[in-house]
């Protein structure tokens, strides 16, 4: 599973780091850095969940065939 | 439709489409005096257009639903932050960041995020515990506490003035200016208001020229932007809406959360029993607990939605209502701690987001460890409604509470 992030759309909630912290890491400035990562094996609910709580809906998963995970 | 007053339906300029118009007053409404998160939302959310027009306060729109909301605020090229498209935010000096659009935005917001980043926030947490503990053990023997001033406002105005760096001494002198800006419907009074604010910090920052020290104050004195040096109007309007974030939303936030509580024990105890449900819980309970309403002017002529804005015109966000929004979460009025997700816009969206998000979240958290700690069961004092103030700002305007010693 990979992490796309729109580091333009994000507005630095860091509630994905909050619910995920398995999955979801963070800069300096509290923006999500995660943009590219593929989840950990085992945390793919995880980070569904910390996805879900993005308020910006800035964070997309994709399954390994590249198709975006609803 | 809500019938107009005469006395004010000539006021309304000629491109409002009349079936855009609903008499609403956010700083009066009798639905702002009461449990204001579920009322104002019965009244708006069932019978008000999502973007609506009211002729109150000079006039201007508002808009009730957070999906159009998130939306419209991440358009800042057509609606914008800048004083110069809202005459009634034409402040001396511009409140910043707020009062700005990227990229001099950006620019503001890194020059404070030091102090709020999550990384700094979190090790202030050994701090914020100590004085939540400090300040619950003075009102527990008593049985009895008026919280909004003995509790919520003392607390995070407290850590704030610890982290700008202004005296203790200050605080109510501080809270008063803070509370004539965030309760005033004129533009006279808060801009009253700003005057007071700049006049204080103009002093301040002369002290800090003098005498650095590690605070806010000397940070906005010594910051830059990329380049050249700040302005003085920059480094007072970065200081008055700091001060004013700083002084009475937490407050008002954390009253409302701690009324919820007195008024359903059930879930109070749930998270006596269960400590480590707080953080979790924390999201469900802010989510009927915004308080704050961001504004921004349109800059230029545009159809939105089928609306037809004008260059000039204000729009007022009611992010009060956006976490008790029917379109995005079910049975909207029902606090419930296990929900999945408890989406809420507390802290606003776009690139406005609070700045003091991650300081607020942690008061909140360990507030409500400590209080559950110390307190195993309380209520409200007497058996009446808690009244509640619009505004700016949301708050409730008395809340003692009583619980068995």
């Amino acid at each position: 599973m990979k992490i796309k992030v729109d580091r333009k759309v994000c507005a630095g909630h860091a509630l994905c780091a909050a619910k995920a912290p398995d999955v979801y890491t963070l800069d300096d400035d509290g923006y999500c850095n995660s943009d590219g990562m593929t989840v950990p094996p085992g945390k793919e609910e995880q980070a569904k969940f910390g996805a879900a709580y993005c308020p910006e809906r800035a964070i997309v998963l994709f399954d390994a065939a590249g198709k975006e995970i609803r | 439709m809500a019938a107009v007053a005469e006395s004010i339906a000539g006021t309304i300029p000629a491109h409002i489409p009349k079936s855009l118009v609903f008499d609403f007053d956010h700083f009066t409404a009798p639905e702002v005096q009461k449990e204001p998160h579920r009322q104002v939302s019965q009244l708006l959310h069932k019978n008000a257009p999502d973007v609506f027009y009211t002729p109150r306060n000079g006039g201007y729109w508002i808009v009730t639903r957070a999906e159009v909301a998130v939306d419209m605020l991440r358009q800042v090229e057509n609606f914008s932050s800048g004083p110069e498209f809202n005459h009634f935010k034409a402040f001396n000096p511009p409140m910043l960041p707020v009062q700005a659009d990227p990229p001099n935005h950006t620019e503001y917001r890194r020059i404070l995020n030091p102090k709020f980043a999550p990384g700094p926030v979190q090790k202030l947490e050994e701090y914020v515990r100590q004085l939540a503990r400090t300040i619950i053990d003075e009102v527990y023997p008593r049985g009895r506490c008026n919280f909004i001033e003995e509790v919520a406002e003392r607390f995070p105005v407290t850590i704030f003035l610890k982290i700008a760096g202004a005296p203790l001494a200050d605080r109510a002198r501080l809270v008063a200016i803070a509370v004539k800006y965030t309760r005033s419907p004129t533009f006279e009074e808060r801009q009253a208001a700003i005057t007071d604010m700049a006049n204080y910090l103009r002093e301040k920052y002369k002290e800090r020229v003098k005498e650095p020290k590690d605070d806010l104050l000397t940070q906005i004195v010594q910051a830059r932007m990329p380049d050249r040096d700040l302005t003085d109007t920059e480094k007072e309007g970065l200081g008055v809406l700091l001060f004013f974030g700083g002084l009475d939303t937490v407050k008002s936030v954390l009253s409302f959360v701690v009324s919820y509580l007195a008024q359903h024990p059930a879930d109070y105890k749930k998270l006596v029993d269960n400590p480590a449900m707080i953080k979790s819980a924390m999201e469900e309970l802010l989510r009927v607990s915004g308080v704050s309403t961001p504004e921004r002017g349109v800059t230029h002529d545009l159809e939105y939605r089928g609306i037809p804005f004008k260059k000039g015109d204000r729009v007022v966000f009611l992010t009060q209502l956006w976490g008790v929004d029917d379109q995005q979460i079910a049975n909207p009025y029902e606090v419930d701690f296990s929900r999945d997700v408890s989406q809420h816009y507390a802290f606003g969206a776009g690139p406005h987001r609070c700045i003091g998000s991650h300081l607020a979240r942690l008061e909140f958290r360990v507030f409500l460890e400590e209080w559950t700690r110390s307190i195993k069961a309380f209520r409200l004092e007497k058996n009446v409604p808690v009244k509640t103030a619009g505004g700016v700002v949301w708050t409730p305007v008395e809340l003692s509470l009583a619980w068995d010693v």
